[in-house]
């Protein structure tokens, strides 16, 4: 049970629905929560700040960024930014915040529709509890698949298993190689831009690809997990590394955010960006669980309820936690 | 299915391409024949996935294809090559996407199916290409539903010509 400063949430939006759905979530999750409207006094909250500070995204974006750049902590501190739509400008996510939670129900929605369970488990794991595992985004019932991944032929056997899961399932099947593309990714980008050369310290594999299979070392295997509740398909893969720095999702996941295209990058020896990107592209949550020098596990969730049409209107979030010592610190740090 | 088979076909003053499986890391540049007279067309309604390395082989590849042919068409453009269509910028080369496979879905018993689209030259709303009066190829009803959002499914065209 976390203590009761731990648990404290501030809720600030202009809207009453937001403030009432985000409310009945948290409270009901047992966290002690606020609300304030983004004219409100802020000074004695400046005085004693909460643990979570939760912003609606829907407000004029100065305004956000003045309220951002008053909070004790700086860039990064624990702010949550609900209700975010992708279409608007996400250099906020450059030097200002982690953790953008989308905005369901499409850019036609009448208000704001949050996921209730992403929220509570955002504000959960920026309060101390556990950041790892794709289980936190699911109910108990899903049955996780787990599989060691050891080169590029067992990417791919592992990503027909996956295929084969999805038609046992009945998934649509026009989501089944979205869903299968997003794992090949996220195990690409393991594979061959994760293991370091532990002695020179630098990337192993990376700028590879091209160069077709690929079989790893016993101590740099990859980890693919994956789960469906009915209403979502997770899928999880983690290194043994801990390179992936907060400044390259950035970079990579930007432009997926704004919804434009980019050019492939044949000749790009840095690698992961494309295959972030296009990963991105699918996805309804990404989540970035990053223990530097030690793990990073990246989660993919993709809404499958309601098919390819379902999936596009569905909002996008992405989420980066930054753990130290498997602890989470009260500012993430932002790596460089 | 591991990788991609490719099959070079001749006929009616056409050769066509037809590939199957999936554009990923085992896919080969293909060694071009030596002589393409005519107008070359690729089919990829069997083209199931395509990942990030698959992604770059096929641009070399159609880039070189685009060079030496008269002229390149995309037919039947599976749904993932639609994807890649939309996601990124020189996917199709300078070749043209003559026509793509689109996914429906019964509101009756919820079975998908694809059925094909021709893009006439110059189209500019996506939602004209869409018809809603296919049958169900499973319980017969009709009236299919587009599956996707047409400015979404058909945003390529937006772009075509700026690409080459």
């Amino acid at each position: 049970m976390r203590d009761e400063k731990a648990n404290r949430v501030v809720v600030i939006t202009q809207h009453r629905s937001v403030e009432r759905h985000a409310r009945r979530s948290l409270v009901s999750a047992g966290f002690r929560t606020e609300s304030l409207s983004y004219g409100d006094e802020l000074k004695p909250l400046l005085a004693d700040p909460p643990a979570v500070w939760i912003l609606d995204a829907d407000v004029e974006l100065p305004r956000l960024r003045q309220l951002l750049d008053r909070i004790p902590g700086g860039p990064l501190t624990r702010c949550v930014l609900l209700a975010y739509n992708h279409q608007q400008d996400v250099t906020l996510l450059e030097d200002k915040i982690n953790n953008l939670v989308g905005r369901h129900g499409g850019a036609s929605a009448s208000r704001s529709l949050i996921d209730e369970h992403e929220l509570v488990v955002t504000c959960d794991k920026l309060c101390g509890g556990e950041v790892f595992g794709l289980e936190r985004y699911l109910p108990w019932t899903a049955s996780v698949h787990d599989r060691q991944i050891d080169g590029t032929r067992t990417k791919r056997h592992a990503v027909g298993e996956l295929e084969s899961f999805l038609e046992e399932i009945d998934c649509d099947p026009w989501l089944q190689p979205l869903v299968a593309q997003v794992a090949d990714e996220l195990m690409l980008n393991a594979i061959f831009n994760a293991p370091v050369d532990r002695r020179a310290g630098a990337p192993k594999y990376r700028g590879l690809q091209q160069a077709g299979e690929l079989t790893l070392e016993a101590d740099e295997h990859v980890e693919l997990r994956y789960a469906c509740d009915g209403r979502y398909f997770a899928i999880s893969v983690a290194d043994r590394f801990g390179g992936l720095r907060r400044s390259d999702i950035v970079s990579f996941v930007g432009t997926a955010l704004r919804g434009e295209r980019r050019r492939a990058a044949i000749h790009d020896r840095r690698g992961a960006g494309l295959g972030l990107f296009m990963a991105l592209t699918n996805v309804t949550q990404l989540v970035f669980n990053l223990a530097p020098g030690v793990r990073t596990e990246v989660i993919a969730l993709l809404y499958i309820r309601e098919g390819v049409r379902g999936l596009q209107s569905r909002g996008k979030s992405l989420n980066i936690f930054s753990t130290h010592g498997g602890k989470t610190p009260h500012v993430a740090t932002r790596e460089s | 299915m591991d990788g991609c088979t490719v099959e070079w076909i001749e006929g009616d003053g056409v050769t066509t391409l037809q590939l199957a499986g999936n554009l990923d890391e085992l896919f080969e540049v293909q060694k071009l024949p030596d002589r393409l007279d005519g107008p070359v067309a690729i089919d990829t309604l069997a083209v199931r996935r395509v990942n990030s390395v698959g992604v770059a082989r096929w641009v070399s590849f159609l880039q070189l294809l685009c060079e030496k042919a008269q002229s390149v068409a995309l037919v039947r453009c599976s749904p993932s090559i639609v994807l890649q269509l939309n996601t990124i910028v020189n996917f199709r080369a300078s070749a043209r996407v003559a026509s793509v496979a689109a996914p429906f879905v019964c509101p009756d018993c919820d079975a998908s199916c694809l059925i094909e689209v021709d893009l006439p030259p110059a189209t500019s709303d996506p939602s004209s290409l869409i018809r809603d009066t296919h049958a169900c190829p499973e319980c017969g009803r009709a009236g299919l539903v587009f599956n996707e959002i047409p400015s979404r499914y058909f945003a390529f065209l937006d772009v075509e010509g700026d690409e080459a």
